[in-house]
């Protein structure tokens, strides 16, 4: 067991310091089981089977996998919109495996960015409005608000577009919206799920190119994919399969961690 | 911090509401529709009972009206030539409960002499009445120009009188009726003319003719000093009615008996009942109490105004479940921007609150456009059917109170719905 113990230095940092590395450890996963169970039926589904991983500040994360090999649901679980059926999840120094829907919501809106393969901005709001959503959920006034999702929109070139709904945008231009959105309230960690999977290539590479940015700025990325061309952009390989994790590498010295 | 996510969510409400104008506006229709059946339902009722309570008020709750009534029936025509018809309260009957009855102020008796007065060409048809001055305190109508019949009048058997509204409209419509003669003529006494000395005030009550419980019609009667209907006119009255003649005797047509308490109005008239039985073999009288009626009219009151609230209530309920059923839909419509919302940090309480204002804000737009439309339509129910209608603060203030609970009641459904989702299955939802 991995765990820490609860010291009053521990709480002190919310980010702990760990024995391997000189990063620190931003979410720590520790034999997390997620087992789907269907109401009114006996049938248990299990989806992730005893997953350890650190991801430390800074890192950019791919995990890969097969369909149906549990992907989405770690990184729902990582996102703090679901509990684990067992095992424990610290972000930031806090153990957030075991609170409630309005502490985890407030997680959600305090530490986390998200990106979906979907881009899920809310059609009838603008682009800027988007923008906003995150910061209204953290009680930013309307004059900061405006000002924050300008600089953010900026960002990702799309200043001139920002009383467009998101439908009279292409596909590649949503996304961009919605990565600026997932950075708008200044996350410690943002999640991907499949970014590029709506997008061709071309328009995939840009969408990567922004990640490879944020990645540089120091930002804590995991993303995943099941393309080999998109995790090649990543520093670290997390790859999953029926739920294990089979294999964890550092594509820079291309050492396969225990 | 907590109200710029409430104005926050005002905001979004209203967006949403404006995104879809004509669905929002249908829903509101139900709350419209409601709130404008209770407005109308309650100033119907209460503008019904109003109009009575006017009259009876009038009358005095503290009065007992004996009457005297014709006896029914009483062979053809030709035997009515033959006899003398003699009915109805006499100077005993008056004496007797005078006398004889406790709790007692004063006893007014009217007495009918004439039934037709005539201004120059003009003829109107009228009751021309004997009464002491007394009458005019006892009734609660006030003068509207001049003066009332005064103790002087009577002594001097003078021959003035106090005239109806209506007489007055009738009669004098360019001119002022003060100090003119009019004529009243009978057949045993001939013309006698007699000076206007005043005019009551017109008796309104929207709708029915203006004789209510007490059988008299204030507007079209002519007032003149008891003694002067004594003195000028016999017991006897002459009568012609469809090109036969009448003879009858009915002293008194009315005594206006006025109590000193209300608690004493109810035994005073069966007293006055009991004392007059003896002297009277056939029903030619009738005890009228307007207290009993107040009693009874506010019974009803309340009775109507259950049922015709209760009517407009459940319109306003089906509206409310209009509201319930769009909301439902609208959240299902929204599932995936809840979980969008959810995914960004939104709270159950924030995604709760952001459907209920939504709900709220459509019944209050209906509720204030209901009342409105109510007020209009009460307005209309007057103009068009003639109907009294009344619309209180109070009936405003409950069709819109009721509007707005109606709108949480049935949107905090659809609204805790839409908090329960799973973030997950609501970000997946297409
Ligand atoms: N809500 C759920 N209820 C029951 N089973 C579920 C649920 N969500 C996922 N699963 C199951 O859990 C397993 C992992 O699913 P998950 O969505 O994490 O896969 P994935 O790796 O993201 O696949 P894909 O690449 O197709 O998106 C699958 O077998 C799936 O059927
Ligand atoms: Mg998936």
């Amino acid at each position: 067991m991995s765990h820490q113990p609860k010291t009053s230095a521990h709480r002190q940092t919310p980010i702990a310091q760990t024995a391997s590395g000189n990063g620190r450890v931003l979410a720590g996963l520790a034999d997390i089981v997620k087992i789907y169970t269907i109401p009114g039926s006996p049938v248990e589904i299990p989806a992730i089977r005893g997953v350890s991983i650190e991801v430390k500040e800074g890192e950019y994360v791919a995990i890969c996998g097969h369909s149906g090999s549990g992907k989405s649901t770690l990184l729902n679980l990582l996102g703090c919109l679901d509990h684990p059926t067992s095992g424990r999840y610290t972000l930031g120094g806090l153990d957030v495996s075991k609170l409630d829907d309005n502490a985890l919501s407030e997680i959600r809106s305090q530490r986390l960015g998200f990106v979906f393969q979907s881009f899920n901005l809310i059609p009838q709001l603008t682009l800027l409005e988007n923008l906003e959503v995150p910061l209204i959920y953290q009680g930013i006034s309307p004059i900061l608000r405006r000002q924050r999702a300008l600089e953010f929109i900026e960002r990702v070139e799309l200043s001139d577009r920002i009383n467009h709904r998101p439908m009279e945008l292409s596909g590649g231009q949503q996304q961009r919206v919605a990565i600026a959105r997932a950075m708008v309230n200044d996350p410690l960690l943002i999640l991907a799920d499949e970014p590029t999977g709506n997008l061709d290539t071309a328009t995939g590479e840009i969408i990567l190119k922004l990640f490879d940015q944020l990645h540089n700025e120091g930002k804590t990325i995991i993303l995943i994919t099941h393309e080999r061309s998109v995790a090649e952009h990543c520093r670290r390989i997390i790859t999953l399969r029926d739920g294990y994790v089979i294999e964890d590498i550092d594509t820079r010295s291309n050492t396969s961690k225990p | 911090m907590f109200s710029g996510l409430a104005i926050e969510t005002i905001r979004i409400g209203v967006k949403s509401i404006r995104l879809h104008k004509l669905r929002s506006f249908l829903t509101a229709l139900g709350i419209i529709c409601g709130v404008g059946a209770v407005i109308c339902m309650l100033s119907i009722s209460e503008g019904a009972s109003e109009a009575e309570m006017i009259l009876i008020r009038l009358l005095g709750t503290q009065n007992v009206i004996v009457r005297s009534i014709r006896p029914q029936g009483g062979g053809d025509v030709a035997e009515e030539q033959a006899y003398l018809l003699d009915y109805g309260l006499n100077r005993t009957d008056l004496a007797i409960i005078e006398n004889t009855i406790p709790h007692i102020q004063r006893v007014v008796p009217l007495r009918e002499v004439a039934y037709e007065v005539s201004f120059g060409p003009k003829r109107f048809p009228v009751k021309v009445v004997g009464t002491l001055p007394t009458f005019f305190k006892t009734i609660h109508v006030n003068i509207a120009q001049g003066r009332a019949i005064q103790p002087i009048d009577n002594e001097k058997i003078a021959k003035v009188c106090v005239i109806g509204d209506e007489i007055r409209a009738q009669l004098f419509a360019y001119q002022d009726p003060i100090g003119r003669s009019i004529t009243v003529s009978t057949y045993a006494s001939g013309t006698i003319p007699f000076k206007i000395v005043g005019v009551l005030e017109r008796i309104e009550t929207a709708g029915t003719p203006p004789t209510g419980i007490g059988g008299r019609n204030l507007n079209n009667d002519v007032f003149i000093p008891l003694s002067t209907a004594e003195k000028r006119y016999g017991d006897l009255q002459y009568k012609r009615t469809s090109g036969s003649r009448e003879i009858f005797r009915c002293i008194y047509s009315d005594f206006y008996v006025q109590v000193d308490e209300l608690s004493n109005v109810i035994p005073v008239s069966e007293m006055v009942n009991q004392a007059l039985t003896h002297g009277h073999t056939k029903s030619d009288y009738t005890v009228k109490v307007p207290y009993e009626r107040l009693k009874i009219a506010e019974n009803e009151k309340r009775r109507r105004r259950i049922i015709l609230g209760a009517i407009a209530g459940i319109s306003l309920i089906v509206g409310g479940i209009g509201i319930m059923n769009i909301m439902l839909a609208t959240v299902t419509e929204r599932t995936q921007e809840i979980g969008i919302r959810r995914a960004l940090g939104a709270k159950r309480r924030h995604i709760t609150m952001q459907f209920l204002i939504e709900s709220l804000i459509l019944s209050t737009v209906g509720g204030m456009i209901g009342v409105i439309v109510g007020s209009v339509g009460a307005h209309l129910i007057t103009d068009l059917a003639g109907w009294p209608t009344i619309i209180h603060l109070w009936t405003i203030l409950v069709s819109f109170g009721l509007a707005l609970a109606v709108g949480l009641f049935f949107g905090i459904y659809p609204a805790s719905a839409a908090a329960r989702l799973d973030p997950i299955e609501a970000l997946r939802h297409t």
